[in-house]
């Protein structure tokens, strides 16, 4: 595989990462072949974690909409408890409060990239930091196909500095929260998926400088 | 939060070709920033608003940066708070960005409702909610049931009149619940019975000699927290500070003296300090009067004849005498009360040195007893007795604040559905023989909020088929929980509209998002404090972070046109017609421009210079919003004297004229005489004692043999009224409130006690009453009086966060105080007899 199909393989798998901590929409799914690509691509780039996406999606098929409904509001909704917050701030800071100094500081990560949070939630939810991730491996995609090296070499930089800042420390809790915090086989093997995918995905991301 | 765009969904790698990603196409949570990269962060301003985390009400300023609140102070232009808020500003950063606010419109799924059962909430888009809510709304009107709908009222600021009353009453429906007389009701009848005032008073502390506070610590709760924070220590200073109380309070720690009465026995020792007041010849005469030839004939024990006596602005004070007060030794007051009768003879003559000088400063602890009312009338006539009412260093009324009332226009969509269904009985059963709920001295004039849970389970006066609760947790904040969890497992369709999910969400069927007050939600509330009555306005210093309706107007709005498109204009034509914009006569197209509109319409005389209303003089309503606020000029002292109180005497009555038409009223209507009344209220005062302030036997639930202690309710400082349980700061910093411990729910309870039952500081105790029991974790601690243990409100919650629920939908963290506290009323006035004197318990090491 070459550089450029890579990091655009780690584009989408990151983006369809992203998804599944969406609210859950089996038919849309399908529709659009979701589990398969993801099966796809992380068959090539983290092939231990392929037996989860398989799991994922025969639970997607079996279970009815509600149940799944019902959990996924239960881990990432409420209205009670969020019993797998998705918002970094949550864990990054003391307090257990959103929109925190770290969410501003990923808000400035976003701003510096251009872009603009275009739903109703806080910055860190992990579904928007993982497209945010996915954004930039596309745009380092694109440099190296353009022959911008400097550009990508730049990309790369955010990129790793955003995760290791941003996004991993809080993984290992999320990824515990979201295991301990259902029993329904969808988002069991999402956590099984997701942790294979984050501990891979870590080995490709060099430390940030300083 | 939905996937909205399907090529997010489609692989970039698929057709080889990058390019996709890097227009935007294939973004779901972003857009291309039109204002390209930006770095650095804005410098932030501040923002005027209003803090409601309790009743005082505060105009305040949050500092805004990046549409992020990070600090909050008081508002620089207020002459209440001096620019200074209380810790409750503060710990609303934690609420307004608490991860488990609501963030989406949910339903249930669980059809199944009661304690413990999950209603299996799942996202619902604003369409459907709000179509499913409107349909049911149909279904009743169109089987002629209109009057089985009920609105439930919580934390409300003044564009209440909306959805409370227009939209209730153009719907069809008598039944619109406030939750008043949760908090104060039984002290406000104490209040009017004697001043004729049915409010809180404010208090006179830049110029008092002498504060007598009852029931209450004004510096952690109550009505004008900042001011007092700001000013007890020199009013102590320049005069004497005395507290009465059964636990040892802030201000009990810095006062002269602190008489520890017995939960409910106020008012034996209020009669008493007017006994010493009158047989030692203290009484104020300037403004009570005094004996035609200036002999005083007070003694203990014996008549006086009324006609030797000359009143100025009082009234009935020889009838009050003959009643009650000259058997009202401070001996037996003593005895009665568990307190020494020297303290009180010290008090009554502190008092009657500094008048008139003097704040009586009535709490609801005296008064929110199941035989309260009484002691409300008692202590607030030593208000009367030492001159300190309406006068200068002593309690005042308010200052005008000049907002306009709903627009009357309103009646006109009432169609005759409506027309003949308002005027039934009310869910709350006010007005009944036993529920006289006497507001401003009418029979069923108030709420008796309590009762509206019985109502619920007899069908009486109606069955209730649908509930829209906002902003509350009758649920939870209820004495008696029990009951009402009962009553709301009978409702088919309850809707809340909440900030929070919460115990009431527990039973509801639709909850919606809504916005917090401090930080988002847009109204305006009256308040005064330090001499000066406010307007003060809530405006969204910041957008929510998810969206979140202002649902006293929001809500209607968006039901109204949900309801004309099944045939009933009749709501959303009324709010566009009686709402227009008052500067330009444009009748609203959303919500959002009603909901400005509607307080536009409510504040204008404050702005728009057409009028003097004295007070701040502001340029406009762009200058308002600004400032957030308006303030009066300062109290006019003396205004009710020369016969200008609002009794019917039109004098400050010891003997209430106005309690026996009121409640003469009331047993007319049921074909009965005031005795029977009393008699079905729970009074033990027959004859004319039913109308002078008197003392009544505490009412307790259980015997004392098995219930040896009297369980006192208190206020925490860090209650955000009931919404800061999921705040982890209100558990850290616990420890600010007296005798408490940070990170635990606290019985307190005297040391001397609790060596008797073997329990030492930190062991786990149950707690059990004839209503229910709980555990919690006990304090040795000295400021509890003997035979008392004492428990703040807030903790206990079942069903709210992670932070304030041990186990969500099962398990309570701590025990919720209305638990343990049996269902009761104080009926004369509605309230809740929410200060816990009535429940024994009993305490056991666990």
């Amino acid at each position: 595989m070459d550089t450029i199909t890579r990091k655009q393989k780690l584009s989408d798998s990151y983006k369809l990462m992203a998804a599944c901590f969406y609210e859950p929409e089996p038919a849309l799914f399908t529709e659009e072949k979701v589990f398969q690509n993801l099966s796809r691509l992380i068959t090539d780039l983290c092939p231990e974690a392929e037996i989860n996406t398989e799991d994922m999606q025969q639970a997607l098929q079996k279970d009815n909409d509600v149940d799944l409904q019902v959990a996924h509001a239960e881990l990432f909704i409420g209205p009670f408890e969020l019993k797998a917050s998705p918002y970094g701030s949550t864990y990054l800071e003391q307090g257990r409060r959103l929109m925190g100094d770290t969410t501003m500081e990923v808000l400035k990560h976003y701003r510096k990239a251009g872009l603009e949070i275009d739903v109703e939630q806080p910055p860190d939810h992990i579904a928007i930091e993982l497209e945010f991730v996915s954004h930039l491996y596309g745009l380092e995609a694109q440099a190296l196909q353009d022959s911008d090296k400097e550009k990508a070499s730049d990309l790369a930089q955010q990129r790793q500095i955003f995760i290791q800042t941003y996004v991993r420390p809080w993984m290992p809790a999320f990824i515990n929260n979201v295991r301990s915090g259902t029993e329904h086989a969808f988002y069991r093997s999402l956590a099984d998926c997701f942790e294979k995918f984050v501990r891979h995905m870590e080995g490709l991301e060099k430390p940030p400088a300083n | 939060m939905k996937i909205k765009r399907r090529d997010f969904l489609k692989l970039s790698a698929a057709g080889g070709a990058a390019v996709a990603l890097t227009k935007g196409k294939s973004l779901n949570a972003f857009a291309m920033s039109k204002r390209g990269a930006i770095k650095g962060e804005s410098p932030g301003e501040w923002k005027a608003s209003t803090c409601q985390g309790c009743t005082t009400w505060c105009p305040v300023e949050v500092f805004v940066q990046d549409g992020r609140a990070v600090k909050v102070r008081g508002n620089r232009y207020s002459k209440q708070n001096d620019g200074n808020c209380c810790p409750r500003g503060h710990l609303a950063l934690q609420q307004v960005y608490d991860p488990d606010r609501i963030k989406v419109p949910m339903k249930r799924t669980n059809p199944k409702k009661g304690r413990g059962v999950d209603p299996k909430f799942v996202p619902i888009s604003w369409d459907e909610a709000l179509n499913t809510i409107a349909d049911q709304m149909m279904e009743l009107r169109n089987n002629d049931e209109s009057e089985k709908y009920a609105l439930m009222r919580g934390r409300y600021t003044y564009l209440r009149d909306v959805l409370y009353e227009i939209m209730t009453k153009v719907y069809g429906s008598p039944n619109n619940i406030s939750h008043s007389s949760m908090c104060a009701e039984a002290e406000k009848f104490g209040v009017y019975y004697t001043e004729g005032q049915w409010a809180y008073r404010d208090y006179d502390l830049d110029k008092t000699k002498y504060v007598l506070i009852w029931g209450c610590d004004p510096v952690a709760s109550n009505r004008m927290i900042p001011a007092t924070i700001k000013r007890l220590g020199d009013a102590a200073d320049r005069g004497s500070l005395a507290v009465v109380d059964p636990r040892y309070t802030t201000s009990a720690a810095k006062a002269n003296e602190w008489l520890p009465v017995d939960p409910g026995s106020d008012g034996a020792v209020a009669c008493a300090i007017a006994h010493v007041m009158l047989t030692e010849g203290l009484w104020y005469k300037p403004f009570v009067g005094d004996f035609k030839d200036g002999k005083n004939r007070f003694q203990a024990g014996h008549n006086v004849n009324e006609t030797d006596f000359a009143e100025k602005e009082s009234y009935g004070i020889v009838k009050w005498w003959n009643l009650v007060v000259k058997d009202m030794t401070p001996a037996k007051a003593a005895k009665l009360a568990g307190v020494d009768a020297d303290q009180i003879k010290r008090i009554a003559r502190g008092m009657a040195k500094a008048a008139p000088n003097v704040c009586v400063w009535m709490g609801p602890g005296c008064a929110m007893q199941a035989r309260g009312a009484y002691n409300g009338m008692a202590v607030h006539a030593l208000a009367g007795l030492t001159g300190g009412v309406d006068n200068e260093g002593g309690s005042m009324q308010t200052a005008k604040i000049p907002v306009n009332k709903a627009p009357k226009a309103y009646k006109e969509y009432l169609d005759d559905v409506a027309k003949k269904k308002t005027k039934y009985k009310k869910i709350d059963q006010r007005g009944y023989l036993n529920s006289p709920a006497l507001k401003k001295g009418k029979s069923g004039g108030g709420v008796t909020t309590n009762n509206a849970a019985t109502g619920i389970l007899n069908k009486d006066p109606m069955e209730i088929k649908m509930i829209v609760g906002y902003m509350n947790n009758f649920v939870f904040a209820n004495n008696g929980t029990e009951k009402w969890e009962k009553a709301l497992e009978s409702v088919p369709f309850i809707v809340h509209l909440t900030s929070h999910a919460s115990e009431f969400s527990m039973y509801s069927d639709i909850i919606l998002p809504c916005r917090i007050n401090l930080f988002e939600r847009i109204g305006f509330v009256k308040t005064k404090a330090n001499g000066y009555a406010t307007c003060s306005l809530n405006l969204n210093t910041v957008e929510p972070v998810f969206r979140a309706l202002n649902e006293e107007t929001e809500f209607p709005w968006l039901i109204g046109e949900k309801l004309k498109e099944r045939g009933f204009p009749n709501l959303i034509e009324c709010l566009r017609d009686v709402y227009p914009d008052p500067e330009t006569g444009k009748k609203a197209t959303n919500s959002m421009e009603f909901t400005e509109y509607a307080l536009k319409y409510y504040t204008k005389k404050m702005w728009d210079g057409k009028e003097d209303v004295g007070g701040d003089k502001i340029n406009g309503w762009a200058e308002m919003k600004k400032r957030g606020m308006w303030n009066s000029d300062h109290y006019e002292y003396r205004k009710h004297w020369g016969g200008h109180f609002k009794t019917e005497t039109k004098k400050f009555e010891f003997y209430s004229e106005t309690l026996k038409k009121a409640l003469s009223g009331h047993a007319e209507k049921h074909n009965t005489s005031v005795d029977k009344v009393l008699e079905a209220c729970n009074y033990t005062a027959r004859g004319e004692l039913a109308f002078v302030p008197h003392y009544e036997e505490p009412m307790r639930h259980g015997s004392r043999r098995e219930y040896p202690f009297v369980f006192i309710d208190y206020k925490s400082r860090l209650n955000r009224e009931g919404r800061s349980a999921n705040n982890p700061w209100y558990y850290e910093f616990k420890h600010v409130d007296p005798g408490d411990v940070g990170e635990q729910d606290t019985l307190r309870l005297n040391p001397g006690d609790a060596r008797k039952l073997g329990i030492r500081d930190g062991d786990r105790v149950r707690i059990t009453s004839t209503g229910g029991s709980g555990y919690s974790v006990a304090r040795l601690w000295e400021g509890v009086k003997p035979g008392t243990v004492s428990k703040s409100f807030g903790q206990g919650h079942w069903a709210y966060g992670r932070t304030a629920a041990a186990e969500f939908g099962k398990k309570e963290r701590g025990i919720n105080n209305n638990t343990i506290i049996p269902w009761e009323l104080e009926r004369l006035s509605g309230s809740n007899p929410r200060n816990g004197g009535h429940t024994l318990v009993k305490i056991e090491k666990a």
